[in-house]
């Protein structure tokens, strides 16, 4: 199935861009999203350890255990609040 | 070297100017910034008896203009200093914090510090030159915009003026105008530029003077170098250096906690997270000593947006494209007006008029969600006092032409609209800050930034002093954080350090007691330990809280917007969330335990002794 990512800021520039659409079987959780982006990009893997983000599938939180659903758009954004 | 801190008390009624040091005890007790201007704010206001008699535009009001202790040293970020008076917007003590060039300039010129009483007959400004101040006649100048204002006063005076002006709204008393230097920095905060324009003063102008001078030199130097490396390694250090604050945007609103349409909705669209406003972007610029460059040089003319602007001016009043956000941003500063209160008074306005609680015989013509024309327009109305915009220009004061069902759904506390485009119902520690903030509804003064980390127990143990829970949408322990972040954050306004390198905002890291104490100790030879570093933080809380009091507020003030406690959130993850009111009276108990004022939030008899003792 295809899943969609948005990547926020920072976790974007390791990767080059903004969004990405990967192939994952039915069935699959985000922990195994996640599996697939840090093989692929070694340079977000690191910085995801760094900077664990927050998950959300379209609009509500999830977590590695979530199910990920055929068009879903997964969000990975930096844990950050400011002024 | 004895350390001196030099400050001019300047009459504008009687052209009288007196200068003069602060005392080394009160330098001591307070080191600048803030802290100082805090003890010389109470002190001439209590001069002439009960504070509550003297009107924000009272000539006796004085307006205060103080310099961090490292402002202009080659500290890392010590670009800030802060207006202080009482507010024309909230009535209580108004201070505004600001950065940009304005205040190492000012320092250049021989002042840390003005105390500006009275009011011209004619419009003026007061040029600062070489350790003397003149008042010039602002021929000229008056009915200026805050950037030609600017370049006026340069080409008058020559390369390296840099001057803090006022645009038309402070000329005219609006009660939410600012004091700008360049293009976009601003005391924004309390109305500050109005108390400017009630003494008939343009602008404040500096230039010449020397290098600021400083203890040990080698040392400063030597700590600059490490403190800048360490800070250049912080992720957020970066981040904020690519793309500024408007990176928060998609943050909060992925969440859904965007201030959106008058906090009646708590998100909006994704046309103005960073990437869009970078588009417009063809710049990042610094202040004075800065090592994270986060200001926007924006390709419509002005500088920014940050997120406040872009939560405020976009979401709140439902304004999308990002274009129309940024050029609304250039607006709000060219007219010398606080964006964060400009948008939330127009978001509130709005609401009323969906309501049916005013309507065309007021306002003169429709209030529509995302009408760029029409807010356009209403913005240059506010600076100018026309037709409803006069209304307006009275900030939450407008709520006397208002029926008083239309309190329900201002968004201020202690009558200052909130400052951020943060939705506070989701995250607790945020909403005790924002109702204990001392000058109103801020984020700046404690936002406890770390609770959206999931920090483990032991580091939060170490950043707050004890174990406390990490549980950001429970109740407890938002006491201890809260009153953690006041300190610091008081402190590096006392220094004039900017908060993105100050730890605890967005870091666990940055810098703390223990290198501000390592600064301070080569520019100025005094010796403080983190305790009594933090004792300056707790000591500006308590004269704030002193202020407060005299100006006639009490327990009851420290409170939120009513749709806060009574109206849950509507989507996303904080779909549901309010601050349960009993619970808030829980977290205020023990944030005046942790402040150590009494249950009804007094500070003690023994401690208004110790600060009354420092001024006199």
């Amino acid at each position: 199935m295809l899943i969609r990512v948005r990547l926020a800021e920072p976790f974007w520039i390791s990767v080059g861009k903004r969004d990405l659409e990967l192939d994952l079987a039915e069935g699959a959780r985000v922990s195994d999203l996640l599996a697939r982006l840090r093989e692929e990009y070694p340079a977000l893997d690191l910085e995801m350890d760094q900077s664990p983000p927050h998950i959300f599938i379209d609009d509500m939180e999830a977590n590695a255990a979530s199910f990920l659903t055929e068009g879903g758009r997964v969000h990975l954004v930096w844990p950050v609040a400011g002024g | 070297m004895k350390y001196t801190s030099p400050i001019a008390i300047i009459d504008l009624t009687s052209g009288e100017i007196r200068i003069t040091s602060t005392p080394d005890k009160l330098m001591r007790a307070y080191l600048g910034g803030r802290g100082l201007n805090m003890a010389y704010l109470r002190h001439y206001l209590r001069a002439h008896g009960d504070l509550r008699e003297i009107d924000a535009f009272d000539p006796r009001n004085p307006l205060i203009i103080g310099a961090g202790l490292l402002t202009g040293t080659i500290a890392p970020n010590a670009a800030r200093f802060n207006v202080s008076a009482r507010s024309p917007e909230s009535g209580i003590l108004g201070d505004s914090n600001c950065g940009g060039f304005f205040a190492a300039a000012m320092r250049k010129a021989g002042f840390d510090r003005l105390v500006i009483l009275g009011r011209t007959e004619k419009p003026s400004y007061l040029l600062l030159e070489d350790g003397k101040i003149s008042i010039v006649p602002a021929d000229g100048l008056w009915g200026l915009n805050v950037i030609e204002t600017q370049e006026q006063l340069k080409a008058r005076h020559g390369g390296g003026t840099i001057s803090a002006v006022i645009g038309p709204s402070g000329e005219k008393l609006v009660r939410m105008a600012s004091i700008m230097t360049g293009k976009k920095n601003t005391a924004g905060r309390g109305g500050m530029g109005a108390v400017m324009g009630s003494k008939n003063l343009k602008a404040i102008v500096a230039r010449g003077g020397e290098t600021i001078e400083v203890m040990e030199k080698e040392a400063l130097r030597a700590l600059r170098v490490k403190q800048q490396n360490d800070l250049k390694s912080s992720k957020i250090v970066q981040v904020l250096g690519r793309v500024g604050t408007p990176l928060l945007y998609e943050v909060s609103n992925r969440l859904g906690a965007i201030r959106t349409r008058n906090s009646q909705e708590n998100f909006f669209e994704d046309t103005l997270n960073a990437e869009e406003i970078e588009i417009y972007s063809d710049k990042m610029l610094a202040c004075t000593s800065c090592v994270v460059h986060c200001r926007h040089r924006n390709t419509l003319g002005g500088e920014g947006p940050e997120y406040s602007t872009i939560g405020l001016l976009g979401a709140n009043t439902g304004i999308a494209p990002t274009d129309q956000v940024i050029i609304l941003n250039n607006l709000v500063n060219d007219l010398g007006m606080d964006a964060s209160s400009t948008g939330t008074i127009i978001g509130w306005a709005m609401e009323l008029y969906q309501r049916g609680l005013i309507d065309d015989s007021m306002t003169g013509s429709p209030l529509k969600w995302g009408d760029y024309e029409g807010i356009h327009s209403l913005i240059e109305d506010i600076a100018y006092r026309r037709g409803f915009g006069d209304k307006l220009a009275e900030s939450t004061q407008a709520m006397r032409f208002f029926p008083p069902e239309a309190r329900d759904y201002l968004i201020a506390v202690k009558n200052l609209p909130q400052s951020d485009p943060h939705d506070v119902r989701y995250f607790k520690g945020f909403a005790l800050g924002i109702a204990v903030a001392s000058r109103g509804a801020d984020h700046l003064r404690n936002r406890p930034t770390l609770e959206v980390f999931k920090l483990p127990d032991e580091a939060r143990a170490k950043v707050y002093g004890r174990a406390n829970d990490p549980n950001p949408i429970g109740y407890k322990d938002k006491g201890l954080i809260i009153a953690w972040g006041d300190d610091i954050f008081a402190v590096s306004d006392c220094l004039g350090i900017c908060r993105f390198v100050t730890r605890g905002f967005n870091s666990p890291h940055l810098l703390g007691y223990e290198e501000f104490c390592e600064l301070i100790s080569a520019a100025t030879g005094y010796e403080y330990t983190p305790e009594t570093l933090r004792a300056v933080g707790r000591r500006t809380l308590d004269t704030e809280r002193l202020l407060n009091a005299d100006f006639g507020l009490t327990r009851a003030d420290d409170t939120l917007p009513k749709r806060y406690f009574d109206e849950p959130m509507s989507a996303r993850k904080t779909k549901g969330h309010h601050i349960d009111r009993e619970q808030f009276q829980k977290m205020l108990d023990e944030y005046y335990t942790e402040r150590g004022w009494d249950k009804d939030g007094k500070v003690s008899v023994g401690r208004i002794a110790e600060i009354d003792s420092l001024i006199s």
